[in-house]
């Protein structure tokens, strides 16, 4: 039996779960992966060439 | 630089103007804000930044949709090994006693010592909370009428678990179940948190709600998902602080206050 965590002892209103169902929280995790990983490796890579740039910067 | 800060035990992560362009600035300022000590690079020498000053005033014209709580930063402060400390490094060069003989643009590159287990940082962070707010299913424009009265204004910050934990009661959090709830969520370590405001509010140093992310987790799953909190509404993974899988529940709030941003981080300077 999956138990929730109790923050608010005593709580009376139960909280309700996000997504109606199973299939609505991974079609979430799906879309939420596919949108953010393209402009998370962009990201990835400015930093490695910022980090290259700075290490020939400072080194010569 | 960065090879002494990893082995005196830090992550650094580097920045270079060049590659991050409009942002630079920015992120400059989301780990200065977060108080965290930036080494700025300028052509041939190096300053620690270590503080900012904003100017709270209006923006005219109003930003657009989003827009980051950095737009009202005009100066670092910073300590520079050949000049008195503390001095202030400014957008634009005004000639003050106090001045740093650099501004904004010489600033080429930074690096940020991040904590050895932060593996999310702010740029990863701020494309992960845009992502969220702007959502058909649990973005502002979704489920909170409030925030979507008018443009948002974003603060981004790194902190503590124990020390956002420990002014949850000054703050009041807009209503007692969520300071309660804050209070009693197991947390990691260290946790980014984006304050959401309007820009009203955010002049008066107010805010409507924050996204709360685990800073010890990589941004391209939402598992670092830890709160959601609009005025309409707190979103808490009920799983991950157990250590299972995460469990998004959702409570509803009625009549929340705004509340006072958190600070902690940077502290005014007494004069």
């Amino acid at each position: 039996m999956k138990e929730l965590l109790e923050v608010i002892p005593g709580q009376k209103e139960m909280p309700v779960p996000l997504f109606k169902s199973e299939g609505d929280y991974q079609e979430f995790r799906r879309s939420y992966t596919e949108e953010i990983t393209p402009e998370l490796e962009d990201l990835r890579e400015a930093r490695r060439q910022s980090e290259e740039q700075s290490k020939k910067h400072w080194m010569c | 630089m960065t090879e002494a800060l990893r082995r005196l035990g830090f992550s650094p992560v580097t920045y270079a103007r060049d590659n991050f362009l409009n942002e630079f600035d920015h992120l400059l300022y989301t780990y200065v804000e977060s108080g965290i000590p930036v080494l700025a690079a300028t052509r041939r020498h190096v300053v620690v930044a270590f503080g900012h000053k904003s100017e709270y005033v209006q923006p005219n014209p109003l930003p657009n949709e989003l827009s980051f709580s950095s737009q009202f930063n005009h100066a670092l402060v910073v300590n520079d090994d050949n000049r008195i400390p503390y001095q202030v490094l400014r957008d634009k060069k005004q000639g003050g006693t106090d001045e740093s003989r650099f501004e904004f643009g010489e600033i080429e590159s930074f690096v940020a010592p991040l904590a050895e287990k932060i593996f999310l940082p702010a740029e990863s962070f701020q494309k992960v909370v845009t992502t969220i707010l702007d959502r058909g299913d649990v973005g502002y424009k979704a489920l909170s009428a409030t925030l979507s009265a008018g443009p948002l204004v974003l603060r981004l910050f790194l902190t503590t678990a124990r020390s956002f934990k420990k002014r949850l009661d000054e703050r009041g959090m807009g209503k007692p179940i969520v300071e309660q709830m804050y209070r009693n969520l197991p947390l990691p370590h260290f946790v980014w948190v984006c304050e959401i405001s309007h820009m009203a509010e955010y002049l008066r140093h107010m805010v409507h709600g924050e996204i709360l992310w685990d800073a010890t987790r990589n941004a391209s799953e939402p598992d670092g998902w830890i709160a959601l909190h609009y005025p309409e509404v707190l979103v808490v993974d009920m799983g991950s602080a157990l250590n299972q899988r995460q469990n998004l529940q959702k409570h509803p709030l009625q009549n929340s206050q705004v509340y006072p941003l958190y600070r902690s981080n940077l502290t005014d300077i007494q004069l």
